[in-house]
């Protein structure tokens, strides 16, 4: 159904010109295409305008001013001078490194920079402390390997991996473990750098299972330092 | 011979070959479409560069839902558009526009005249209609590719180059001065007739 085709339109036309506009670029539906083809060969204003829309394209397209340099060497040079900055250039999939983007993370964390190696430690030193009183209540101020025989005792799971592996990290950090200890431990932040990353890591890992107070705690007591 | 996405998947396994290859497909296009629009070669040429640079960093980020040639082209128009940000639009000196009219060519003081009126008619339309104007005449995109260059849906590329059209045909035909011949050895010629006329007297 040709739209208008029941109208007279103001020039006479049938159809109208953005339609024309779609059938000069072939943007037309299949089952359109039949009706405008019997239009263009009856109408004469919309043969008219048809034609001039395509005289139009013709003449935008052929007043092209833009003339591309010729010479060979030109596009070599071109190419020699982008290739020259991409092999400066780490290969893209490189580029993105989520354990960098952790550390960076932290390190804009003001408080680690601020509290250092030596704040560190003793904030470490606190939540070992923390970690001890997290234990069930029961069995508050009772050393780890007590707590460990009572738990035995009673048939209870004892959550003792956390304190062990803070000792872990703490000898590692201080470098009085070595061997398979250090190992264990490393293997788990192999995508640290520096020493004082590996701090951070163990850091931000035990913040993490501080209550919002605890934490707030641990760190004003970090700055007085 | 490779397709363009094959050879986008070497380059994020580090195949730098790869790039080189596709550098060498697509720059010469990409400096026309970024020449059409900046009229300078020096600054298309650095255009140009900073794409494939650009594209080069951000290859890990190409999904392959445009082609790649679409994707770059949208790259070095954003490119082009954010050095002109901050320059007002200048009204166009017919006189420098830079023609590729062969000086022995028949005819060709008209069709020189003739191309600056139809261009200077060109650079008036907004800029959206006119860049999808160009992308489909020039380039010879398609309305898919153009959107993905615009970063528009399909049906908005289409309008804007709707648009475009029927503004020139209103633009053009309204002048009595012009007629238009038909296409004579793939160059159009048009007669000035006021010119031509002044020019006799």
């Amino acid at each position: 159904m040709v739209k208008g085709s029941r109208q007279q339109q103001p020039s006479n036309r049938l159809f109208q010109d953005e339609g024309w506009v779609d059938h000069l670029e072939n943007e037309i539906e299949a089952n359109l295409r039949d009706d405008l083809e019997i239009l263009l060969k009856n109408s004469e204003p919309d043969r008219r305008i048809r034609s001039s829309l395509e005289q139009i394209r013709t003449l935008v397209r052929n007043s092209d001013e833009v003339v591309l340099p010729e010479s060979g060497h030109f596009y070599q040079n071109m190419h020699d001078r982008i290739m020259a900055q991409v092999e400066t250039m780490p290969t893209p999939s490189a580029s993105v490194h989520r354990s960098s983007w952790n550390i960076k993370a932290l390190r804009r964390n003001r408080w680690s920079r601020r509290a250092g190696p030596v704040g560190v430690m003793m904030v470490l030193a606190v939540m070992s402390w923390l970690g001890v009183r997290s234990v069930d209540s029961g069995q508050e101020n009772q050393s780890a390997p007590a707590q460990v025989a009572a738990a035995q005792g009673t048939n209870k799971s004892v959550p003792v991996s956390n304190e062990r592996s803070l000792e872990l990290e703490l000898a590692v950090v201080s470098g009085t473990e070595s061997g398979a200890f250090a190992e264990s431990v490393t293997d788990s932040v192999l995508t640290h750098e520096t020493q004082d990353d590996l701090l951070l890591a163990a850091v931000d890992r035990r913040l993490q299972d501080l209550s919002q107070a605890e934490a707030e705690a641990v760190l004003s007591g970090l700055m007085a330092n | 011979m490779k397709s363009d996405i094959e050879l986008v998947l070497d380059v994020k396994n580090g195949d730098r070959s790869a790039f080189s290859e596709l550098v060498q497909r697509h720059q010469r296009s990409l400096l026309r479409v970024t020449l059409r629009f900046t009229r300078e070669l020096t600054l298309a040429e650095d255009i140009v560069q900073d794409s494939f640079i650009k594209a080069y960093q951000k290859i890990h980020l190409f999904e392959g839902r445009s082609s790649f040639k679409s994707w770059l082209y949208q790259i070095a128009l954003n490119t082009a558009k954010n050095r002109f940000r901050d320059r007002s639009r200048e009204e166009i000196n017919i006189e420098d526009v830079y023609l590729g009219v062969d000086p022995g060519a028949e005819s060709s003081m008209v069709r020189s005249d003739a191309r600056k009126r139809i261009q200077a008619e060109v650079e008036l339309l907004p800029e959206k209609q006119r860049m999808a104007l160009s992308l489909r005449v020039f380039e010879d995109l398609s309305f898919k590719e153009i959107a993905q260059i615009m970063d528009c849906p399909y049906d908005t590329a289409k309008a804007n180059y709707r648009h475009a059209l029927l503004k020139l045909r209103e633009r053009l035909e309204g002048e009595d001065s012009l007629r238009v011949w038909e296409e004579f050895d793939g160059a159009l010629s048009l007669e000035v007739a006021a010119a031509s006329s002044d020019r006799e007297q």
